[in-house]
């Protein structure tokens, strides 16, 4: 059988404390405990979190896993694309156990862009109603109770970043749709009115962006199929970035930002409950979801080691909006000890 | 032994399943209040210490078919601009 050293072309170094400053991914034998050791093992993993009063499919959301706020969305009897009117106008906060019923937007909006934190939070835009489809360009801020009017976005339109795009006073809306085929419309808001900014470099909807108004980074989306593509943001411009996502994926709900984030659930994949690590660099692989979720709501500010995932639905079962939560945690594991047999 | 087992449980939200949990048994949630569940001691003692009511897997089939059937069905009657929207869908089969 071939040594660590012949596979890796190191050897493990044989000491007898472990090291003061071992770095990420590095693995020794403390020869005093007779172990083998490493350092910088990431456990992830998501639990059962607190169950919401209703579901929101489609909805969008702010804050962090102890303090989150979802809102919008729609769901059974009157989901969207089921013939019905009626998106849904309210709000939920999390206080990481459990969901508390907050203020009431003043327009029902499925869809719609969403970003800032459970006492400031920003919702713009969306699907009004469904039968006819019409759309908002109206914009409402949260002050922790109740919304107010914020102003009017550029155009009325849906399918914009959902879950993350900087804060309330300083907020990034990119793509959508006003008919298909997706926009490229990127436009900034400054705590009381939208501009119009350089546009993305390709049509973009229903993506997730990880960030804040002057950095980020968008990825997934349709334009019109799902799409693995990654771009930069970095306050003016748009490029893109070479890395790609792992699964091409849209309605996805995401943690984080350019430099940490996390991608979980999405469509069209029916049994899809994978998430996906950001480091900065590449995305990997993380942590599998127990549920099925698509248009789901979530945590989006960091730390992306804790956070969650709520509502949305299976694709299979569009008709019935989930009320589940799903909590999302990773911690560094150090001088971890491993087990060989 | 099979790999799985299968049961009925409600989600009674933070602490229905841990962490842990998730790192000692396989666990998937499926429509109809369907869980599949690693079959391993610690996977099993999960689903009765939830009162789940352990179903065989055609049995758990049969309920998750039935809400994807009637999902599917009123799929149907959408219009087709309400169609284009949203794919139909899709069956599930569980593992």
């Amino acid at each position: 059988m071939a040594g660590y050293n012949t596979i890796r072309g190191l050897r493990v170094k044989y000491l007898s404390s472990d090291p003061a400053n071992s770095e990420e991914g590095q693995v020794w034998y403390n020869s005093t405990t007779g172990s083998l050791r490493l350092n910088g093992y990431v456990l992830s993993a998501f639990s059962s979190g607190g169950n919401r009063n209703d579901g929101q499919n489609g909805g969008s959301s702010a804050g962090t896993l102890t303090a989150g706020l979802a809102f919008g969305g729609g769901r059974n009897p009157n989901l969207p694309n089921s013939g019905g009117l009626a998106t849904q106008t309210q709000s939920e906060e999390y206080n990481g156990s459990s969901w508390a019923e907050g203020g009431a937007m003043s327009q029902g909006r499925v869809d719609g862009g969403g970003t800032g934190t459970q006492t400031a939070a920003l919702a713009w835009g969306g699907r009004a109603t469904n039968n006819p489809f019409t759309y908002t360009n109206l914009t409402e801020e949260y002050g922790g109770s109740s919304w107010t009017s914020g102003g009017n976005l550029g155009a009325a339109q849906y399918g914009m970043n959902r879950s993350g795009g900087g804060i309330q006073t300083a907020a990034l809306s990119v793509g959508g749709f006003i008919v298909s085929p997706a926009r490229n419309e990127t436009e900034e808001y400054n705590g009381s009115s939208w501009t119009s900014v350089n546009d993305m470099i390709t049509n973009t909807a229903r993506g997730v962006y990880l960030g804040t108004q002057t950095s980020g980074l968008l990825v997934n989306g349709q334009p019109p199929s799902s799409v693995q593509a990654a771009y930069n943001y970095d306050g003016t411009n748009w490029t893109a970035n070479p890395a790609t996502s792992n699964l091409a994926l849209l309605t996805r709900s995401g943690i984080g930002d350019n430099s940490a984030g996390l991608l979980m659930g999405g469509s069209p994949y029916a049994s899809n409950t994978s998430s996906e690590l950001w480091n900065g660099t590449a995305f990997a692989n993380d942590a599998v979801a127990a549920v099925v979720r698509n248009g789901s709501q979530s945590s989006c500010a960091s730390p992306v080691s804790a956070g969650y995932t709520t509502s949305g639905t299976n694709a299979s079962t569009p008709n019935s909006a989930l009320t589940s939560t799903e909590e999302y945690t990773a911690t560094i594991a150090t001088n971890l000890n491993i087990t060989t047999s | 032994m099979a790999l799985f087992i299968y049961g009925t449980a409600t989600n009674t939200g933070k602490g229905f399943f841990t962490a842990e949990d998730r790192r000692n048994f396989y666990l998937s949630g499926q429509p109809a209040n369907v869980w599949v569940v690693g079959n391993n001691e610690k996977g099993a003692l999960w689903l009765a210490e939830k009162n789940g009511v352990e179903k065989t897997k055609a049995e758990a089939q049969a309920l998750v078919t039935a809400e994807v059937t009637a999902a599917q069905t009123a799929w149907d009657a959408l219009s087709d601009e309400q169609k284009d929207m949203n794919p139909r869908p899709t069956d599930i089969t569980l593992p």
